[in-house]
């Protein structure tokens, strides 16, 4: 019975996080001043490249990389509460298991993307990860007060013990509240952050050897992902008390990183990474010590 | 039991008759100049072992102290003779088979003559008798090898010591004035309750003298060069044999006619400034023979600023550490410089070309020096590290602990050379071999048992702190 | 009686190792089984809890007693040494070597089995003279200077802790391990730091940590596994004690000590990290990635709160595995190239593939993903420093952890994925020896990742005395007050989902294999020798954003206070002018200044 559920949360989330990936394309196009593909597009795009009758691989490990991606997100997903009501499996672990999880999907790609003997991917890889020395820790940083003012490192408890508007942690802690954002935006890898990905300078990085069923279940990894990475955000500083709010919390905070996504170019690598460590801390580190001294 | 003497008369009449019997035979001198020393060895282990625990004074040309001459023998002066003569038969057997001239052997026997006397002595000027045979040797002895360093060493030896023992001599005469007698414990006792002004003078002047032989600072400056330039065996016989008598001379007059504060704190100052000094040259030294003769000097530094610390806090202990450190650095120091003659000439301390075994020798002994766990010389350490506590001086305990790992460094910095080094196969002296093995067997077994050399010290120091046994017997006179 | 046998055994099969080394490869292979198998039997059949005493001079005895935690570090040693034994099989060295090896393991389980503070010392010294020997007989770079600066660190290190043993003394009467009444807390403390010292220089603790890359990187490879992930444990051992027996009071009582050696420990384990992913040196990687992970372990221990105190001994077990898979692997590496150095490999997961998945696990657990062994370590311990309310530490902590992200990935990319370069085509797997003990050492990985409770019971047993907390720990589980977490659903989720995501691979199309040139070059034509490895200068672009930081040097200060005393050496050795005339003045000198002191009395 249990398990019906989480796997209907899991198409859920699916098909949402798809559907947000095209509402992302439609929104970045009218920004763009052109009509862009129709919203359901990732959709199709998924069954297109499922469909493929074959494609090239350069290894078992190659071949593996995106199969550790999307299982690594897909676990994660289990441990990640889907607002209150929607506890999933959050008994069993709390914010450090998904912290620790979230890396596995990452570290598969990375294995994989190794074996794409193209230097494209490799550099892409090395840019992901110390992006992650930037954005992981402010991240970290920001939600460390509100699950200490709450006594717990248990996401769903930190849901629970919000409750509603106004009591939300956002507004609490509204400093690492926003430091969180710009953390989330680089979690997410949108412009400026998207380095790793970098479709114009280094080939999109890590996919650029794959293709067909690979890239499917890549695009299916994103869309996952888009959906856990923002719920970690919405969940922790927005308390959504049902799963409606979850999801329009984390489409209204996923719009807003692809509207800056939109406007925004580049940095480079080492400029991101010290960008982070710059006003983003300042703004954790004012967060923790409102923590400590204004309760 | 064999009188004691006989080691004096033996020594005396060996050294006269050397050039007979290096007529009679060409090894002759060599045999004479080993069986000495192991007699000599043999009447002090004798004794040791048999004495009651009561100075014995032994008369000379029939007349009582103190109007005659005599010796004092008890357990302190009896251990300092069984390490002199121990390191006397060292060096002959190791060095049996090479030296032939029998000039080296009388020299090599008045110098034992001169340590023994001065450790037997009861008399006063009898120890300058024997100050200056054993000055006087040594002048020589340091002069033998005929090259540059070594005679330079031994000139400037020559300069300063002759300067010592000259003020030895005054202060001798000083006390002779005041207290009409030249019998040791005799002076000790009509000194105890008061001390004139002059007094302490006499002992400054006679300090210097002693200074110059114990290789104090400032009057260690001929040492370095000395060590540098003479042959191996013979900076063996200083580090080894000489120093450590002129220091046993140097506790038994302090201990017993100048117990003061004055003095104590003096031997302190002079003491602490040696060892800072000389271990600090050590480290800067590019010559290894030098720097191993700047660790001997800063080694009886430390023994002196172990024994003068008994000033301060009174306890036997500072005696214990003092003389455990010297028997270790004697026996380590031995097998240091006689293992150079297994290393190339002039090694430095970036040595390449060694073998096998002389590293292990050196690599023993510089474990013992630096006191490194399971060698004699770590137990030393940590006697002086536990004394240095009781006084509550910190600062000084900290000053100390910094220079061994100086020193630890500089002996470290040698030791990863040498076993770095391309391998030489030279061919080893074998009873010279034998000797470096039977000695690092020593200082090793000790380390893990040294009950056997604690339960001798402590035999040894018991005599040594009866005082008042010591005056009354030897002044007395039986 | 028997414990002690178990070290002189240890050193009696060195001495059989040596001989049989000096006369046939066949006797030195066989005398390596020996000398394995009689300590593992040893071990079990015989190593109990038992006091003995060995020779008793006045206040002093060496004595020796198997305690609990002594058992506990004993294992970790052993394990580490016979393990890294079968890899040594295959490596040729020198008689001295495998003499010098077992000479180390001895003093090390004696070192473990002290019971006093002075056995310990006469033990440890003994320890880093073999280790001494063992890196004067290393097989690259700098050797001279590599040996040189760890005994030195060493031995200052030890120094100071005679010191502090022999203040304790005063202070408390004896040298055994009980604590110090009647004390000033600033004493304590100062005792404390001298007595911790040494143990730090062994963990490699920065700033104490600069003999460490260079000597891991000379030493000879299967030695390296032993060194890291069993030597260093020695130094986690005295800390251990130290902290539980001795000083425990202090540390509960005062607020800032815990923080300050947690600080220490976590500013380590971050610089270790950058340190590691900037190397371009396999061992090198790996040598800070060891310093890194113990940085963690100080931060557990220093923090001293139950919590945090066995998080940090979890994380030594941890290190003690994935370390020695790390090392194991990384040795076979070497051993079929011929070189270290990361920038000249590629793509070798063709041809090594077991080292492949050794490494591969030896990563997911440095860098602490459940449900690896590096996980439940790493999660109690941000829990207790959360609760402990420390923010600014585990973030520190946390930042730290990210690092291992970045060098585990470049390790394991630099060295099997990407591509083959043409000189290793013919590279097979790395022998046996490796091969086997890489595969031992990926069953605790998993086993204690799973199921940690197993070796945190052994930890509740020593610990319990001294914080008196409840058990917090089941079979597979940890719950503070603050979290929860049970691993075995964490793995059975990945596991799942893994199973989920191949059926979706599976049955989608078929993949056929392209070969390594069939590859996007954005139109260029390319021919097999095309440099498609990325592998200079792998996270160069981070120097600019470290800028400074990287210049930073603890080995530049201690150079420069060799120097000041070098040139104060200098400065005395003036004094010996080599001209006579200038002695003489000195006697005169000195004889005015003693009839100045007598004068008074005149």
């Amino acid at each position: 019975m249990k398990i019906l559920i989480l796997a209907g949360y899991w198409i859920l989330v699916t098909i949402l996080g798809l559907l947000y990936m095209g509402i992302a394309r439609k929104v970045t196009a009218r920004i763009h001043n052109r009509y862009g593909p129709p919203f359901y597009q990732a959709f199709l795009d998924v069954l297109k490249l499922f469909s493929k009758r074959e494609t090239a691989s350069h290894g078992v490990m190659h071949s593996l990389g995106p199969v550790i991606a999307f299982a690594g997100i897909s676990a994660t997903l289990l441990f990640m509460p889907l607002g209150k009501g929607a506890p999933v499996l959050h008994f069993q672990g709390d914010l450090f298991v998904v912290l620790y999880l979230l890396v596995v999907g990452p570290l598969g790609m990375a294995l994989g993307a190794g074996e794409s003997n193209n230097p494209n991917a490799t550099i892409g890889i090395a840019r992901a990860l110390s992006l992650m020395l930037g954005y992981e820790i402010i991240l970290f940083m920001a939600t460390l007060p509100v699950f200490v003012h709450y006594g717990t490192a248990s996401i769903y408890d930190v849901i629970v013990k919000q409750g509603a508007f106004p009591n939300w942690a956002g507004l609490k802690y509204p400093l690492s509240m926003l430091g969180g954002l710009i953390a989330l935006h680089g979690l997410l890898g949108e412009k400026p952050f998207d380095q790793p990905i970098a479709p114009h300078e280094i080939a999109s990085g890590p996919m650029v050897e794959y293709g067909g069923k690979y890239l499917g279940l890549l695009q299916l990894w994103h869309a996952i992902g888009i959906i856990v990475e923002t719920g970690l955000f919405i969940n922790v500083f927005f308390g959504p008390q049902n799963i409606v709010w979850f999801f329009a919390g984390t489409f209204i905070v996923f719009m807003l990183a692809v509207i800056v996504n939109a406007l925004m170019p580049r940095f480079r690598i080492e400029q991101a990474v010290r960008f982070y460590w710059g006003v983003p801390l300042i703004l954790v580190v004012l967060g923790i010590l409102q923590y400590y001294f204004w309760r | 039991m064999v009188n004691p003497i006989l080691i004096i008369a033996l020594l005396l009449l060996f050294a006269f008759l050397m050039p007979l019997l290096g007529l009679l035979h060409r090894r002759l001198p060599a045999f004479a100049t080993l069986i000495l020393p192991a007699f000599n060895l043999y009447v002090a282990v004798n004794h040791f072992l048999k004495m009651d625990f009561i100075p014995v004074v032994i008369k000379t040309g029939g007349f009582r102290p103190p109007f005659g001459i005599n010796l004092a023998v008890d357990h302190f002066s009896l251990f300092f003779l069984i390490l002199v003569n121990a390191i006397g038969v060292f060096i002959a057997l190791s060095y049996l088979l090479e030296e032939q001239d029998y000039r080296f052997h009388i020299l090599f026997l008045l110098n034992l003559l001169g340590a023994s006397g001065i450790i037997l002595t009861g008399d006063l000027f009898n120890s300058f008798v024997f100050l200056e045979i054993l000055a006087i040797s040594s002048y020589a002895l340091a002069g033998s090898r005929k090259e540059k360093p070594a005679l330079e060493g031994a000139i400037k030896y020559l300069i300063i010591g002759s300067i010592g023992a000259s003020f030895y001599l005054l202060g001798v005469f000083i006390l002779y004035k005041v207290t009409g007698t030249l019998n040791i414990a005799d002076i000790a006792l009509k000194l105890q309750n008061a001390k004139s002004g002059i007094v302490y003078l006499a002992g400054m002047f006679m300090l210097v003298g002693l200074f110059v032989e114990t290789e104090l600072f400032p009057l260690n400056t001929w040492a370095p060069d000395v060590y540098q330039g003479a042959y191996n065996r013979i900076a063996v016989q200083f580090s080894s044999l000489i120093s450590k008598a002129a220091i046993y001379l140097l506790f038994r007059i302090t201990f017993l006619i100048f117990d003061d504060p004055l003095f104590y704190k003096l031997l302190l100052v002079v003491g602490l400034l040696t060892f800072v000094v000389a271990e600090f040259n050590a480290l800067a030294q590019k010559d290894l023979k030098r720097m191993l003769g700047y660790s001997s000097i800063g080694q009886m530094g430390l023994a002196v600023l172990a024994f003068a610390l008994y000033g301060m806090i009174s306890h036997p202990e500072a005696f214990f550490a003092a003389t455990l450190l010297i028997v270790n650095h004697a026996i380590a120091k031995a097998l240091l410089f006689a293992n150079m003659d297994n290393m190339s000439e002039n090694a430095t301390i970036d040595i390449r070309s060694v073998n096998p075994f002389s590293s292990l020798m050196f690599a023993i002994g510089a474990l013992s020096v630096m006191g490194f766990p399971f060698t004699l010389g770590f137990w030393a350490k940590i006697e002086i590290l536990g004394i240095l506590l009781r006084t509550n001086l910190l600062f000084l305990f900290f000053l100390i602990i910094l220079i061994f790992m100086v020193e630890a460094f500089y002996y470290f910095r040698v030791i990863t050379n040498l076993f770095r080094g391309e391998t030489v196969c030279r061919r080893l002296n074998p009873l010279l071999a034998f000797s470096l093995v039977v000695f690092s067997i020593f200082l090793v077994y000790q380390g893990f048992y040294p009950i056997f050399t604690f339960s001798w010290l402590n035999r040894a120091l018991n005599a040594l702190l009866n005082k008042a046994i010591y005056i009354s017997i030897i002044a007395g006179g039986l | 009686m028997y414990n002690i046998n178990l070290a002189l055994l240890a050193i009696l099969a060195g001495f059989l190792t040596f001989f049989g080394a000096l006369s046939h490869r066949v006797l030195r292979v066989a005398s390596i089984v020996i000398g394995i198998v009689g300590t593992l039997v040893f071990a079990f059949l015989y190593l109990k809890p038992d006091t003995m005493e060995f020779i008793r001079m006045g206040v002093f005895a060496m004595s020796f007693n198997l305690t609990d935690i002594s058992r506990f570090f004993l294992w970790i040693i052993i394990s580490a040494f016979t393990l890294s034994l079968l890899p040594l099989i295959h490596e040729e060295r020198s008689p001295f070597f495998y003499l010098y090896y077992f000479l180390a393991f001895g003093f090390a389980s004696l070192t473990i089995m002290a019971n006093d503070l002075l056995t310990l010392y006469m033990n440890f010294e003994l320890t880093s003279l073999a280790i001494f020997a063992i890196l004067l007989l290393g097989v690259r770079g700098d050797i001279k200077k590599t040996a040189l600066k760890y005994i030195i660190y060493s031995l200052v290190g030890a120094y100071f802790y005679l010191g502090g043993l022999f203040i304790k003394f005063k202070y408390s009467g004896n040298i055994g391990f009980g604590g110090i009444q009647n004390v000033s807390t600033l004493t304590q403390i100062a005792i404390y730091t001298l007595l911790a010292l040494p143990f730090f220089v062994k963990i490699a603790t920065m700033p104490f940590h600069n003999w460490a890359p260079d000597a891991y990187y000379s030493a000879s490879d299967s030695f390296t596994i032993f060194f890291s992930a069993g030597l260093s444990k020695v130094g986690v051992y005295g800390l251990v004690i130290l902290m539980l027996k001795t000083f425990a009071e202090l540390f509960k009582s005062n607020l800032y000590l815990p923080e300050i050696i947690a600080w220490v420990g976590g500013i380590t384990a971050l610089l270790g990290g950058i340190y590691a992913f900037m190397s371009d040196d396999a061992k090198k990687l790996l040598a800070y990635s060891s310093i890194s992970q113990l940085g963690y372990v100080l931060v557990g221990l220093g923090l001293f709160t139950p919590y945090s105190f066995s998080a940090g001994i979890f994380h030594s077990v941890a290190h003690f595995v994935f370390e020695g898979v790390l090392f194991t692997t990384v040795a076979g590496v070497i051993h079929r190239l011929g070189t270290s150095d990361l920038r000249r490999m590629g793509g070798l997961i063709k041809k090594m593939p077991i080292s492949f998945i050794g490494l591969l696990l030896g990563i997911i657990a440095a860098s602490g993903i459940p449900p690896t062994i590096g996980f439940p370590g790493k999660w109690l311990l941000y829990e207790a420093i959360i609760m402990k309310g420390d923010l600014f530490l585990v973030s520190l902590v946390f930042f730290a952890s990210i690092t291992a992200f970045l060098y585990s990935y470049k390790l394991v990319h630099s060295i099997f994925l990407g591509k083959l370069h043409k000189e290793h085509r013919d590279v097979k797997e790395a022998p046996a020896g490796y091969v086997v003990a890489t595969i031992i050492f990926l069953i605790p990985i998993i086993v204690f990742g799973v199921f940690p409770g197993v070796i945190f019971e052994k930890i509740y047993g020593f610990t319990k005395p001294v914080f008196n907390h409840d058990v917090f720990f089941t079979f597979n589980s940890l719950k503070t007050q603050i979290g929860f977490v049970k691993i075995p659903v964490a793995g059975i989720a990945l596991a799942a989902m893994f199973a989920f995501s191949f059926i979706l691979y599976l049955i989608a199309g078929r993949s056929y294999r392209a070969k390594q040139e069939d590859n996007y070059t954005a139109g260029e034509w390319v021919d097999e020798d095309f440099a498609s490895h990325y592998a200079q200068e792998f996270y160069g672009f981070m120097r600019k954003a470290f800028g400074k930081l990287l210049d930073l040097s603890a080995e530049k200060f201690w150079n420069g206070v060799l120097t000041i005393f070098k040139a104060f050496s200098e400065l005395t050795r003036r004094i010996y002018t080599g001209d006579v005339r200038d002695y003489a003045l000195y006697l005169l000198f000195f004889l005015i200044v003693l009839v100045f002191l007598v004068g008074g009395k005149l």
